[in-house]
């Protein structure tokens, strides 16, 4: 069913679901029915029901948002979206075991995207934090357009195996220095912010990261985009569910305002910067 | 012939009896972009209090089994911003409209159902007393029969729209506070409110909500819930807005049966936004398959002969 203009709720297909690296999944979902009629955006996110309908779906009711990873046919003309997924709870395992055929509902595409106009864009992804910045990659590549990918990860084994398909100039670092440069990938921002001509940076990732992100790109006068997470109910900005502090306006939807914000909107929890 | 869907709960006439229940749908126009709601009776608004608040810090909502809590802690525009724009706004959708007014005081209640009868666009008013009473040592409302019959009375100075009081079933006899809110003027009752409930993290050894603990709703609170309608509407006889895990017309059955004119449908709108349409589109047919020709026909009729259920316990 077609409910407000490029808004979908529906049912999908999970087409493809694959174990990338230990407990994270890129699963693919064909959506069946009504042809959205915008396609998602990066920094855009589905709310996806996670679980089977067994039981009339009442043992878990709340469905999760998930950003888009990529919108792999889209771009070739059929209607797909899919999903980069770390298995952390109850609706991400139920999700990632899942088989190829299973039906899933869905709702989408959701929020604010990055705006990735201002090129060059510097892209800073810690951990899950890829799954948007890839997508964002992407788009740029079919543009030509040019960025700087600087990726983090715990340890090599957990490195999101699809980096080398982007065309972009990719930098990887490693908490344990296992592969690339040993460290955060917060560490290397603020010079690679000096050493090249960034017109825009974005960045997703855990709290503490993007807030460092944040106060670097505040210095050297960087409009700085970052991609919040919050637990969600609705989506749509009713429940109020997913709601946090800003820096000066009071309370910021995150579903509804965002995922994605100017950082100088956003007040950063906790002190310590990573 | 098709049942009837058209109910009157004293005084509030809706073409369905099914609502949006308070707290889910914000004003109701985000809601609007996802589903078609004036396909619904109506939509109880989101609490509004005289003054703005930013409600709680996160995270505010927490998955539990069958349901979930939620600790938004009842951020709202203040009555202000809500008679001059909201309201304005939510009656542009063209779905009957009850606002949720929430005091911390008998003089705020008071208030709060003047501005708000004086825009004219509202059908009725629900009162939800599950905020504490600042004059009282910050003990709720709903949960003392004096201070429900001071509510409900103040209200009543103010406005003569239908006006339900909203109760919650965390209490030791719900029935005794339903009679105090019917005694004092209240046109119906709404029921339920939200359970008090909390979830921990055990590796943090620290509360799931930023807000400590929260509102369970959804499936879990279910039996509670008719149990609730059932015993005010014995006790009471007055018109019964009836929620609390409503999931299909199934469940919407069963809360007419126990006593419920209406239905407030609140925590499955997360799960599937396009369902309380759904519930309402199938309703006319669920009535037929139990032999119900109007919704009025089939509501207070559980029938307890026959059960061997002594008295007592």
């Amino acid at each position: 069913m077609i409910t407000a203009p490029g808004l979908v709720d529906g049912v999908g297909t999970i087409s493809q679901s694959v174990e990338v690296t230990r407990g994270s999944f890129l699963i693919e979902v064909a959506l069946k029915g009504p042809v959205p009629r915008t396609s998602p955006q990066p920094g855009q996110f589905y709310m996806v029901d996670c679980f089977d309908e067994t039981g009339g779906g009442r043992e878990h009711v709340l469905r999760r948002p998930l950003s888009v990873n990529e919108v792999p046919s889209w771009i070739s003309g059929s209607e797909a979206v899919s999903f980069l997924v770390e298995v952390t709870g109850t609706g991400t395992r139920s999700l990632s075991s899942m088989l190829v055929g299973s039906s899933v509902r869905l709702l989408g595409p959701l929020g604010e995207p990055f705006d990735i106009s201002a090129a060059p864009v510097l892209m800073v992804a810690g951990g899950m934090g890829i799954a948007p910045l890839f997508f964002a990659a992407k788009v740029l590549d079919s543009r030509g357009a040019p960025y700087e990918m600087m990726a983090g990860f715990g340890t090599a084994s957990s490195i999101y195996p699809r980096l080398g398909e982007l065309q972009g100039a990719l930098r990887l670092w490693t908490d344990d220095g296992s592969e690339g440069t040993a460290g955060f990938v917060s560490d290397g921002v603020e010079r690679t912010l000096s050493d090249g001509d960034f017109s825009s940076c974005l960045a997703c990732g855990p709290e503490a990261m993007m807030a460092r992100i944040a106060a670097v790109c505040e210095e050297m006068a960087v409009p700085c985009q970052v991609s919040l997470v919050s637990r969600m109910a609705c989506g749509v900005g009713a429940c109020r569910g997913c709601v946090r502090e800003a820096r000066d306006e009071g309370n910021i939807c995150v579903c509804s305002d965002g995922p994605v914000f100017d950082s100088r909107r956003v007040a950063f929890e906790g002190s310590e910067a990573r | 012939m098709k049942a009837d869907l058209k109910v009157d709960l004293g005084g509030l006439r809706l073409d369905n009896p099914v609502l949006l229940a308070s707290g889910v749908a914000w004003y109701g126009m985000e809601v609007e972009q996802v589903a078609d709601i004036r396909e619904l009776g109506g939509v109880i608004m989101k609490s509004v209090t005289v003054k703005p608040r930013k409600g709680n810090p996160g995270p505010r909502i927490w998955e539990t089994a069958a349901g979930m809590l939620n600790s938004i802690g009842l951020e709202n525009v203040g009555l202000d911003e809500f008679c001059e724009k909201t309201l304005p706004e939510a009656a542009g959708i063209g779905v009957p409209i009850i606002a949720s007014i929430a005091g911390t005081t008998v003089r705020e209640f008071a208030s709060l159902a003047q501005k708000i009868h004086e825009t004219g666009l509202v059908k009725a008013i629900e009162t939800n007393v599950s905020c504490p009473n600042v004059e009282k040592g910050g003990i709720q409302f709903g949960v003392d029969t004096g201070a429900i019959q001071a509510v409900v009375t103040a209200v009543r100075e103010n406005s003569d729209l239908p006006l339900f009081v909203k109760l919650s079933a965390a209490v030791t006899d719900i029935a005794h506070l339903a009679l105090a809110a019917a005694q004092s003027g209240a046109s119906g009752l709404s029921l339920i409110n939200t359970m008090p409930g909390l979830a921990i993290d055990p590796a943090k050894r620290r509360p799931r909500l930023g807000g400590v603990t929260g509102g369970l709703s959804g499936p879990a609170i279910k039996p509670i819930a008719l149990k609730a309608v059932w015993d005010c509407y014995r006790t009471t006889g007055l018109p019964i807005i009836g929620g609390g895990g409503i999931f299909d017309v199934d469940d919407a059955l069963e809360f007419m049966i126990a006593g419920a004119s209406a239905l407030a449908l609140g925590t499955v709108i997360f799960k599937d936004p396009l369902r309380p349409v759904a519930i309402a589109r199938g309703l006319p047919s669920a009535l037929e398959t139990v032999g119900a020709a109007s919704v009025s026909s089939l509501v207070g009729t559980l029938t307890i002969k026959g059960t061997g259920r002594e008295n007592g316990c």
